[in-house]
């Protein structure tokens, strides 16, 4: 429900922008608001980190494939964004930027909007839209092929939340664990690594 | 972006020290509202831009690239340190 409502937002914002329905003076005394707006939210998130002792004790008797998992998960991510780097417009640093939002299509947007603009925050949100949708769809086809422990891989940040009761449907009890755990570190990490990218 | 980094550890700290689950009711209904606040105005800056019919399709099309790819390639990274870390089957 909430994806509809940040879709229809990101769209409202920009027809009634496009279509000057905003006045010009009113747009630039919103935007001045944007970046208290997200320090409030990332003080927000760092504040359910350190609230979700839960997850803290989870992670702390995690086994070895909860470390190889979002380690294989960054790396490849991180590649495979400076991969399109090469063969689009992008720069390394963008295409690297983009890629470490690692599924937080909401997170990323806002945080490379204020970092790079608006079109590279549009492309972060898309792709880590796409990227989620695109998990949700293939996990019960890659448990089968690449086994349940990689199958957890494309879902990055989102094997905490969203992708997580796929995980523990088609990869088993271990997996939906481990992808927990694999999502709780990359939820973490995103607000600590895009900001290196500026 | 320091500012960015700052929030984020006074939050983990103020959260840590304060008991589970404190005040999570009006503090998802800020998160939201800042959330969706945030991507309007994201949207806001997009439509600013006179070029940005044009620019929709090099979007679409480079973040369909951007998902596969980085799909691809984490569980490519993945299967590898299985690999080379993982339970050896009996």
């Amino acid at each position: 429900m909430m994806i509809f409502a940040m879709l229809l937002a990101v769209f409202l914002g920009t027809v009634m922008s496009f279509s000057h329905i905003l006045s010009a003076p009113l747009i630039e005394a919103c935007l001045q608001i944007t970046d208290i707006s997200l320090i409030i939210l990332l003080f927000l998130i760092g504040f359910d980190i350190g609230n979700n002792r839960e997850s803290l004790k989870t992670l702390l008797k995690a086994d070895r494939y909860a470390l190889i998992i979002p380690v294989g998960t960054i790396i490849g991510t991180i590649f495979g964004g400076y991969l399109v780097s090469i063969i689009t417009d992008l720069t390394a640093n963008e295409g690297m930027a983009i890629a470490s939002g690692f599924g937080w299509h909401s997170l990323s947007a806002v945080l490379l909007t204020e970092m790079k603009g608006s079109d590279i925050g549009a492309i972060a949100f898309l792709s880590n839209v796409f990227r989620e949708s695109i998990t949700i769809l293939s996990i019960p086809f890659l448990s089968k092929l690449v086994g349940p422990y990689a199958a957890i891989a494309p879902g990055g940040a989102t094997t905490m939340d969203v992708t997580l009761p796929i995980i523990e449907k088609y990869c088993g009890k271990r997996a939906a664990i481990i992808g927990f755990i694999n999502g709780v570190i990359l939820s973490t990490l995103v607000p600590i690594i895009i900001p290196l990218y500026a | 972006m320091l500012n960015y980094v700052l929030a984020l550890g006074v939050g983990i700290f103020a959260g840590f020290f304060l008991p589970s689950g404190f005040m999570s009711k009006p503090k998802s209904l800020i998160f939201n509202v800042s959330l969706l606040g945030l991507l309007f105005f994201m949207g806001v800056n997009l439509g600013r831009d006179a070029d940005l019919l044009s620019k929709i399709s090099s979007f679409v099309v480079i973040s369909i690239l951007m998902s596969i790819s980085v799909i691809i390639f984490s569980i490519i990274a993945v299967l590898i340190l299985i690999k080379i870390f993982g339970e050896k089957q009996p």
